[in-house]
């Protein structure tokens, strides 16, 4: 059964200007419930432009794009925010961590919107920084841990909200081989936990690690191939 | 309630997290603040003080005025002015001023008739205090009460001689009996009071002339009658009625306090348009943060909150240490920077000399003026920021 169904998207950058660019070209996707699903291709695929649509961070300029049931496309701009913030959970290539507050701070921010108590902001992120290793970093500034620590701060950080869904750009870009397969590992842990994963990558360690049940390619725009 | 706590929390952490350029601003802010308050302090306490000396004045003040100039005035027709209907009172008064060639100070001296001391509040601190009710003078002929401030002038304590030169070059001596309360010395700073006597023969007055005279009216309705009955008896005289007088003074303080606070909507002008650029513009770091917080799953609303939030505690802060400073300024540490500007041409400047008053609604309105434009200005270009795309801020 599909959580995230795309049909005929199409996303166009600077319409009708002399740069305008056609990021994706009508593209029709399922994204299966509880499985991890693969976005593969070169740079400027449209893997992280697909990505962003599916996260309700950009509109689809035609097409129809239904997440839970529910069609997102016509949604106002509070709306797909509060979507997002209740069902899905976003893990940036660059991380976008706010670097000079705490990994405390940039966890409970996640929770202030939605006025949980202050408890239950601690147990959540308690929980994750110790699953995460972190619990010894929590008074420090985003800015001073390593990548790998940032990249697992990142990914607590998308989990503070329980999501569903949990959208990945790139996760092993910036890391080791070594840190790579913690990283692959912990999201192996993640869709054991009932979590729909979808994973934007061209690294071939992730394609090779067994992670996805399904694998898009893309290439200028295009699905090329699903597997 | 507690989203908006925690939003209060995240504001103070971001508004932390810029020390240098927060603080610069609050104290900015805090500055156009104390200028513009401390105008409104000094001039509407000046002014409460006035109104507050102009209770005990006489109803109506006549003076002889020749070539424009005031001149004594002949007290000959004080019984036919006492017998005019309403009218209660009626003395003639011996008052002028006394310029101090060895301090360059201008001392007030009054002549005390008898009465003046009930009717100015005055205090004396007594060498020898004498019971209320004892029927004695608090003067007598040799001896002066004198301000706080002609003490310190002179350098002379209660029980000291201060010696004057009278209108024709000789030697007066004067024993100082003591000298006034605190609470009046914003008019008592400068003065010294006399017998009728030692006033008169300072001045070179003779006793049928006084240099103005003093009508007492209870009823306020019935002064401008009086004072058309009075202008017929002693017709070319000045006759002030003392409504005209809070007038007067109340147009004297608005002068001053205005072309000061013109000068400073300058300075609030040139703060608004610094802080418009300042809030106007955001810079790629804040866009890409409030990208960050929509990513996560703030709403347009939540990061404008969170603005406001920051200005708020940022302006308010300013605001209040701005008022604090002033109330300082003007009410404890005597006005240094103001005096001037409202004292005029006297050098004996009271030294704590302005008690505490002040409109409420004249703070609550410069705090309409300042925190809620600064507040403003800033929601414009987050909301701009907020209602973006994550994916555009990110891509840019």
């Amino acid at each position: 059964m599909s959580i995230i169904t795309m049909e005929e998207v199409t996303k166009t950058y600077n319409p009708g200007k002399p740069n305008e660019f056609v990021a994706l070209n009508e593209i029709s996707v399922e994204i299966p419930s509880g499985q991890c699903t693969i976005l593969a291709g070169p740079s400027g695929s449209g893997k992280t432009t697909l990505l962003s649509l599916v996260g309700l961070m950009s509109r689809p300029s035609s097409g129809r794009i239904t997440i839970l049931g529910k069609e997102t496309t016509l949604l106002a701009e509070n709306f797909r925010t509060l979507f997002r913030r209740r069902h899905m959970g976003f893990i940036f290539q660059h991380f976008q961590l706010i670097t000079d507050l705490t990994v405390k701070d940039n966890l409970d921010l996640v929770l202030y919107p939605e006025g949980n108590s202050f408890d239950t902001i601690r147990e959540r992120r308690t929980s994750l920084l110790e699953r995460f290793g972190l619990i010894a970093k929590g008074a420090e500034k985003a800015s001073v841990l390593s990548g790998g620590e940032q990249q697992r701060l990142a990914i607590a950080r998308a989990l503070m909200n329980n999501p569903e869904i949990l959208l990945v750009d790139e996760p092993t870009a910036h890391l080791d081989t070594a840190l790579s397969q913690q990283v692959i590992a912990l999201f192996r842990d993640l869709k054991d936990d009932g979590k729909t994963l979808v994973i934007a990558s061209h690294d071939p360690l992730v394609l090779a690690s067994g992670l996805a049940e399904k694998v898009i390619h893309l290439r200028d725009g295009r699905i090329i191939r699903q597997v | 309630m507690r989203s908006l706590l925690y939003a209060v929390d995240f504001a103070l952490k971001g508004l932390l997290r810029q020390k240098t350029k927060n603080l610069s601003i609050t104290a900015l802010f805090a500055l156009i603040v104390f200028l513009f308050s401390g105008i409104d302090f000094m001039s509407s306490a000046l002014y409460n003080e006035t109104l507050k000396a102009l209770a005990f004045q006489p109803s109506i003040i006549i003076q002889n005025v020749r070539a424009g100039r005031q001149v004594p005035i002949s007290l000959i027709d004080l019984e036919q002015i006492a017998e005019i209907p309403g009218v209660s009172n009626v003395k003639g008064r011996v008052w002028g001023y006394y310029f101090d060639p060895f301090t360059g100070a201008n001392y007030t001296i009054v002549g005390d008739s008898g009465d003046l001391s009930e009717l100015w509040d005055l205090k004396p601190i007594s060498l020898e205090p004498k019971p209320p009710d004892s029927g004695e003078p608090i003067i007598r002929n040799g001896e002066a009460l004198v301000g706080e401030g002609v003490m310190k002038m002179r350098r002379v304590r209660p029980g000291g001689l201060l010696n004057f030169q009278d209108y024709a070059g000789l030697p007066v001596s004067l024993k100082v009996r003591g000298t006034f309360s605190s609470s009046v010395s914003l008019w008592a700073h400068d003065l010294i009071l006399l017998t009728e006597g030692d006033a008169r023969r300072l001045f070179g007055l003779d006793p049928e002339n006084g240099w103005d005279i003093a009508v007492y009216v209870p009823n306020e309705f019935e002064v401008p009658k009086v004072g058309e009955k009075i202008l017929r008896i002693i017709p070319g005289a000045r006759v002030i009625a003392a409504n005209q007088l809070k007038r007067t003074y109340g147009s004297s303080y608005g002068f001053r306090s205005g072309i000061i606070l013109s000068l400073n909507i300058t300075c609030l002008l040139a703060f608004l348009i610094l802080a418009y650029d300042r809030v106007a513009r955001l810079s790629h770091q804040e866009q890409r943060e409030i990208a960050i917080l929509k990513a996560i799953g703030w709403q347009t609303g939540n990061v404008i909150r969170l603005n406001m939030l920051q200005s708020l505690i940022l302006s308010l802060t300013g605001f209040l240490v701005g008022i604090v400073a002033s109330y300082y300024h003007v009410f404890v540490a005597g006005a240094p920077l103001l005096r001037i500007v409202f004292a005029g041409w006297s050098v004996l400047y009271p030294p704590h000399p302005i008690p505490p008053s002040f409109d409420v609604s004249k703070v609550f309105g410069l705090m309409f003026l300042t925190v809620v434009p600064y507040i403003a200005v800033g929601i414009l270009p987050v909301w701009r920021a907020a209602v973006r795309d994550p994916e555009e801020v990110f891509r840019s």
